[in-house]
């Protein structure tokens, strides 16, 4: 009867040391997963306008950022996100593809676009994106999507 | 009598309605593909074997295509240093190389036909746009002092020889009193210009015309030919419209028509291109808009062919019959070469 109970203890704390493993593994994944995010990140400028005094001007980034978006929204993994100030919401809203709109009370002086690979900035830069620069964002899309899409493929 | 009344209805069809059906798609460029993505492309022009090349102001390059639309070799991103380009790069030309407008960085920069950089043609004076012929250089700038504009001739190595053309529209006089008039003079008195390829003559146009369109021919150094007069769009389309500056009150009447030259190209050694924008209001509010295309003859100033463009386009260049359009409205920015067949 003793062997018994001995063997029951023994299994009970086999159990219990497997449920804590487990859900040691299963936030691992969930922290695994958050890795895996990549976030495209836009913070709109204070000089975003092509020449100031000017209604008609447009967003200095709106063809580069909606290009990414029209071409990286699709992947599960990748969310693009407008930092922009009150004042500028509405045209944002009017003009740029986004998944989360964040409004805050400080915009930096121009535009920022920020690529952040789980807690890792994979790439940041200020100013007007000329095509060397889009070239490097596509890239980087580019592996963290096909990165990605590799658990499916097994 | 009913024979005689169909040919004069037909007569009249085929001097008050343009023919819509001759300008045909030959090649279109601009797609989410990266090669042939735009994001706001500020000049083009096609060479001698059909190659067009392209440059972009906000994406800081520049890029060859083949006859066939098809990617060859880009060059160029954001900066003040060899290879690189501001964000306002404003014009595009082809003479014995490329020339290269890049208004940021104060500079012309020139290139062979591969992309290739040659130098860097530094300037004094701020341009507006740029043409070439042989061992000129030509630009378009405010005159000094002036509120008009003029064509400087500089050479290859952006030596100041002389400038040309002190006009300005007559209808500019009456607006020039105030000071707001004064703003208004240098706006109406804008110019558009154009190089013959073969003879290197230089045509010269006003932007916001008159009661007629006037057309100044020089040589390439610079000296009057002929002034040409072209009254067709105003007889025939728009005979209510008269620019004579803008009313005092600056309040246009109930119903009138803007017009507006965005540019003029040489096609050959006999006839020009104007592509012009009309706008109809009531009142303040727009309510037709048209952009077309006139081909007049270079001697006598009457008109050989009209066409409509599509909306929101702008020719950049026009060589014989072929015509270069581009169109930055959309989500994709596009370059259109179509073939003029009339």
């Amino acid at each position: 009867m003793q062997a018994f109970s001995k063997v029951l203890r023994l299994v009970e704390l086999l159990l219990i040391v497997f449920s804590v493993w487990s859900c040691t593994q299963e936030r691992d994944a969930d922290v695994g997963q958050a890795d895996k995010r990549t976030v495209v990140s836009l913070h709109l400028g204070i000089k975003t306008q092509m020449s100031s005094g000017c209604s008609s001007c447009e967003l200095v980034n709106k063809y580069q950022w909606n290009f990414l978006y029209r071409i990286f929204s699709g992947k599960e993994d990748i969310e693009f996100v407008v930092y922009c100030s009150d004042e500028n919401k509405r045209e944002v809203e009017q003009n740029l593809l986004y998944d989360v709109l964040i409004l805050v009370d400080k915009s930096p002086e121009t535009d920022e676009l920020v690529v952040c690979h789980g807690r890792k900035t994979m790439f940041q830069k200020a100013g007007v994106l000329d095509m060397f620069s889009m070239r490097q964002i596509t890239e980087l899309l580019m592996d963290s999507a096909l990165e990605n899409e590799q658990p499916l493929r097994k | 009598m009913i024979k005689k009344l169909l040919c004069l209805i037909t007569i009249l069809a085929i001097f008050h309605f343009p023919s819509y059906a001759d300008l045909k798609k030959v090649v279109s460029i601009g797609s989410d593909d990266i090669n042939y993505r735009f994001f706001g492309v500020a000049g083009a022009v096609l060479d001698d074997q059909g190659n067009v090349y392209i440059c972009d102001s906000k994406g800081s390059f520049l890029r060859k295509y083949d006859s066939d639309g098809k990617f060859i070799k880009e060059i160029g991103r954001y900066g003040q240093g060899p290879g690189e380009f501001s964000n306002t790069i404003s014009g595009l030309y082809l003479c014995d190389g490329l020339f290269v407008l890049d208004t940021g960085n104060n500079r012309i920069v020139e290139l062979d036909q591969e992309l290739n950089i040659r130098r860097y043609i530094k300037l004094s004076k701020l341009a507006l746009s740029i043409m070439g012929f042989s061992d000129n250089l030509y630009m378009i700038s405010r005159t000094p002092g002036r509120f008009s504009f003029e064509v400087g001739v500089y050479d290859r190595n952006g030596n100041y020889i002389k400038s040309f053309f002190d006009r300005r529209p007559v209808f500019i006089e009456r607006i020039e009193q105030s000071k707001i008039g004064q703003a208004l003079s240098l706006i109406y008195s804008s110019i558009a210009a154009t190089v013959e390829r073969e003879t290197g003559e230089v045509a010269i146009t006003f932007q916001w015309p008159g009661e007629n369109i006037e057309i100044f021919r020089f040589s390439k150094d610079g000296e009057f030919i002929k002034k040409i007069v072209s009254d067709h769009i105003i007889k025939y389309d728009f005979p209510e419209f008269r620019l004579k500056g803008l009313p005092t009150n600056l309040r246009f009447p109930d119903q009138s028509n803007l017009i507006m030259i965005r540019s003029i190209h040489s096609l050959d050694e006999k006839r020009l291109l104007l592509e012009y924008w009309v706008n109809e209001y009531n009142l303040d509010k727009v309510v037709k808009e048209n952009e077309y295309i006139l081909i007049v003859d270079r001697n006598s100033g009457q008109l050989v062919h009209r066409e409509l463009l599509p909306l929101k386009s702008g020719i950049a260049d026009a060589r014989k019959s072929y015509i270069c359009a581009i169109s930055n409205e959309g989500d994709v920015p596009e370059v259109v070469i179509y073939r003029l067949d009339y």
